[in-house]
Parts: C-alpha cells; sequence; structure tokens
C-alpha cells in the first residue's frame, strides 16, 4: 500500500536555471583517487 | 592512462617511470570505473535511465575524470527531463577535460536555443509550484500545473511520478496508469514507476474499485485553477480526455452549424436574387407580349383594311372582268354590231343575249336598244324556223341548241318554250323537260301550248 505522504516525501524539488552555478561551486566531485592520494600523502608523512 | 600523481602516461607496470608511485590500486580504480561506464552505457541503450544513471554515477565517485562517464550521465539526465543536472554535468566535464570534449557541443546546442530553455526552466519552477501545492494538499491546483508542465516538457520523469502519486491518491487509476506508462516509456526500469504500477494494479483489483470508480466519474466533472487571487471551479467535460472523438464531433457539429448557416442565411437570398431575376424577365416577357400584341392588332386592323380594300377592288374588278363584266359587255356588243352592219341578224342577237343591258349606260345603251329592236325579232323568227326544223327531223341537240337562244332573244315566244321542251323530252332529258313544260304553264297558263306541255309532263 502507497503512502501518499510518504511517497511525496521522496519527491524534491528540481533545479532551476539560475541555480546551475551554484550547483557546480557546491558539488562534491572528491572520488576514489583523490582518496587514494590522500592515503597515499598521510601514508609518506607517517613514514617521515 | 596517466599517472594520478605526476600526470605522466603510465606504462605496464604497477609504478609510474617518472614519479615512481605505486599505481596498482589507482589502475583498478580506472578500470572499475570504465566497467561501471560500460555497464550504464549498455543500460542507456536499453532505456534504463535509472539504471544507467547509477552505473554511471557510481563510475564517477571512482574516476571523476571519467568524461565520457560524465557525458553520458549529462545525456541521461536530460532524456529524463532534468535539465540543470545534465547542464551542470557538462559543465563539469569541459572544465575536467576542455579539448576534445563533446560536452561543448551539448553545452552549445542548449544555449543556441534560448526561448527553449526559457520554456524548461518554465516548466522546472511550475513544478516546484506543483510540488508546494501537493504539500499543501491542494492537489487539483498540483494536477492542473503538473498537466501544463508535462505539455511542455513531456519528460519530465519526476513530473509524471507525481502526477501519478495524486491520480492515485484521488483514485483516478485509469490516469495514473497512463501517466505511469510514459514514464516507462522513457526509463523502462524506473524503480518508481514500477512499484506504483503494481499497487496500482492491486487497487484496481481490489473491492473498493467500484466505490472508486463512482467516486471518479464523480471528481471527472470539476477541475478548479487558480487566477490570480481567486480559485476557479470549473465542470469539465470527459469526453475531452479522448480528443480523436472530440475533433471528429466537434468537425460534425461544425458541418451542422454551417449547414444550418447556409440554409437559413444563404439560400434564401439567393431565392430571392432568383425570384427577382425571374420577376425581370417576366416582366420584359409581358411588355413584349403587350407590344406584339399591339403590333398584332394593328397588323390585323391594316389587314382588315387591305381586305376590304380587296374585295372592293374585286367587286370593282367583277364588274369589268369576266364574262358578266362591262368589258365583255362592250365586246358583245362590237360584235353584234359587226354582225348588223354585216347583215347577219342571228348572230348580232346571239351576241346581245350575252349582254347584261342594265351594266349598259349612255351610248352603249342606246347601241344596244337599237341593235336590239332591229335584230332580235328578225333572228329569233329565223332561229325558230331552223330549230323547228331540227326538231321535226330528230336533231333533238340542234333543236335544243337553237330554241334555248330563241326563248332567250323571244321570252315571250310559248312555242319556242314548248318545243324546246319536248326537244328535252324527245332527246330523253325529261328533268330540264319537265321544267321546261313548268315554265310553259307558269307563263303562258290557258294557252294551247299550257294544255300541252301539262299533258306532257312526265
Amino acid at each position: 500500500m502507497i503512502d501518499f505522504e510518504e511517497e511525496l516525501k521522496k519527491f524534491h524539488p528540481s533545479l532551476e536555471v539560475e541555480d546551475v552555478e551554484e550547483t557546480i561551486y557546491n558539488q562534491d566531485i572528491t572520488d576514489m583517487t583523490d582518496i587514494l592520494k590522500e592515503m597515499m600523502k598521510e601514508l609518506k608523512e607517517k613514514k617521515k | 592512462m596517466k599517472c594520478f600523481n605526476c600526470g605522466n602516461v603510465l606504462s605496464n607496470s604497477d609504478i609510474c617511470k617518472t614519479c615512481g608511485e605505486d599505481v596498482a590500486l589507482y589502475k583498478r580504480i580506472v578500470r572499475l570505473s570504465n566497467a561501471l561506464y560500460n555497464d550504464g552505457l549498455a543500460k542507456a541503450k536499453v532505456r534504463d535511465l535509472t539504471g544507467a544513471a547509477a552505473s554511471l554515477r557510481q563510475s564517477l565517485k571512482l574516476n571523476k575524470n571519467n568524461t565520457d562517464a560524465r557525458n553520458l550521465l549529462g545525456l541521461v539526465n536530460y532524456e529524463m527531463g532534468e535539465v540543470v543536472p545534465a547542464l551542470s554535468e557538462w559543465v563539469m566535464s569541459k572544465n575536467l577535460q576542455k579539448e576534445n570534449n563533446i560536452a561543448g557541443n551539448y553545452i552549445k546546442a542548449i544555449q543556441s536555443n534560448q526561448n527553449r530553455l526559457d520554456t524548461i526552466n518554465q516548466t522546472i519552477k511550475k513544478y516546484n509550484q506543483a510540488l508546494l501545492y501537493c504539500r499543501q494538499g491542494n492537489e487539483d491546483l498540483a494536477v492542473i500545473q503538473l498537466k501544463k508542465v508535462l505539455s511542455l516538457n513531456p519528460r519530465l520523469i519526476q513530473g509524471h511520478l507525481l502526477l501519478s502519486l495524486l491520480y492515485m491518491k484521488i483514485e483516478e487509476y485509469e490516469k495514473a496508469a497512463k501517466s505511469l506508462n510514459r514514464v516507462l516509456k522513457i526509463d523502462t526500469a524506473n524503480t518508481t514507476a514500477l512499484r506504483y504500477m503494481h499497487e496500482l494494479e492491486k487497487l484496481r483489483k481490489g473491492p473498493q474499485s467500484a466505490a472508486a470508480a463512482a467516486k471518479v466519474k464523480e471528481n471527472a466533472n470539476r477541475v478548479a485553477y487558480r487566477s490570480g487571487n481567486d480559485t476557479i471551479i470549473q465542470p469539465t467535460v470527459r469526453f475531452r480526455e479522448n480528443t480523436g472523438l472530440s475533433h471528429v464531433i466537434n468537425i460534425l457539429i461544425g458541418l451542422a452549424v454551417g449547414a444550418a448557416v447556409v440554409w437559413f442565411l444563404v439560400v434564401p437570398g439567393y431565392r430571392q436574387s432568383l425570384k427577382s431575376e425571374m420577376n425581370k424577365a417576366a416582366i420584359a416577357t409581358s411588355e413584349e407580349v403587350a407590344t406584339k400584341t399591339a403590333e398584332i392588332a394593328s397588323l390585323k386592323e391594316s389587314l382588315a383594311t387591305a381586305q376590304s380594300e380587296s374585295e372592293a377592288a374585286k367587286t370593282e374588278l367583277a364588274l369589268y372582268a369576266g364574262e358578266t363584266g362591262l368589258v365583255a359587255a362592250y365586246e358583245n356588243l362590237l360584235t353584234a354590231s359587226n354582225a348588223y352592219d354585216a347583215g347577219d341578224d342571228v348572230a348580232a342577237a346571239e351576241a346581245l343575249t350575252k349582254i347584261d343591258a342594265t351594266k349598259l349606260t349612255g351610248a352603249a345603251k342606246a347601241l344596244y336598244d337599237s341593235l336590239a329592236a332591229e335584230t332580235t325579232a328578225k333572228a329569233a323568227k329565223s332561229l325558230y324556223a331552223s330549230g323547228y326544223a331540227d326538231y321535226q327531223k330528230g336533231n333533238y341537240a340542234e333543236a335544243i341548241t337553237k330554241l334555248s337562244k330563241v326563248v332567250t332573244m323571244a321570252p315571250s315566244d310559248a312555242d319556242a318554250l314548248y318545243y324546246l321542251g319536248r326537244s328535252y323530252q324527245k332527246s330523253g332529258d325529261t328533268a330540264n323537260a319537265n321544267a321546261t313544260f313548268t315554265k310553259v304553264i307558269e307563263l303562258f297558263p290557258g294557252t294551247k301550248q299550257a294544255n300541252n306541255a301539262a299533258a306532257n309532263i312526265k
């Protein structure tokens, strides 16, 4: 049985064209490669 | 593949030959990202957009520099009606890889059609407004708004899903199913749509469906929308949903109205013009007929005049022409005169018998009288003797000819008349004989000839 209110909560407002800039700026594009780099860096520092 | 540390191209070794970094794990991450991209591509090809988007996001989480995955994710978002997320992916893609990047073309394509972009922006605003209406409990307004949005941006999957949810809430299951089918046409494995569809099937088969159908019918009769500060509620007509039938009905109604307009407005005017033309023609014809009638009357009058003149001329001509005419009379008079001069009294008398003395006047009359006095008696006597001789000889034809002349010359000669009758009788002409005998009796009653005639009548 579908609960209307619960389902409605899953719907979010769509981004408008004016929000593109902000969206791009706020997007976290950290990927596994970045995490790997961080890990490698920390390892090196620990070795030192 | 380039080294994540120094950016130089890597070899098959797990150690970067330039900076000496261990790139084994990095290589695995990149390969996994590519595998997820391939998976996303395969799903996108079969229109499993939800699945494709998920794979592509995973791919980008592993390797943000996977330009192909990012561009494809932008395309998938665009196809699902999410233009802004698509645009942001392409912008980021372009920033991460400036050269040889198809994302630049996608961005250019969107920016070149500013009107379309504005329209899509408006639809997004309206979708957000509709979502707000839903949260406020104004389902009717939300439905109206979403219909407008989806008419402008039919690929907005979120719009279709929200609309179908609203329809399910107000128990318009058929419309909900329609919206969900549209979603599944765009995104075949959309989880939300499949879940709603499953729930819809259960609801349709449920015991409340009959009551729901009745409620649907009741709710279908009204629609409400906002105009400024006013909320306008109007009755709706169900058959508007069936645009094909409504078009046919509208066309038929239009034809009927057109036919009625022609019948009541155009046809009377046409008939009137025809009537006036006919009247004009009739008037012209009547005038012509009147003219002709007058002409005919005039001609008849002329004809009558000509006929009377002709009769008068004929009468005058008859006076002069023919055997009894004046010309013939003068000719006979001349013949008689010449015969008398030649001593032929009989010929003169015969010629005189042909003349109608009443037509003669003046000198001609005097001459006639003179000749008649001189010749008639002598000729009659001579002819009687000759005719009587022929009678006695049995030459009845000659006797009849001569005695007939004598009777004409000397009407008082009873013997001539009697023997004429006897000649007729002897020649077998009983009718003329009887007629002659009757004449003798009438003209000479009591005489010997009359007695004899009476005795001979048969």
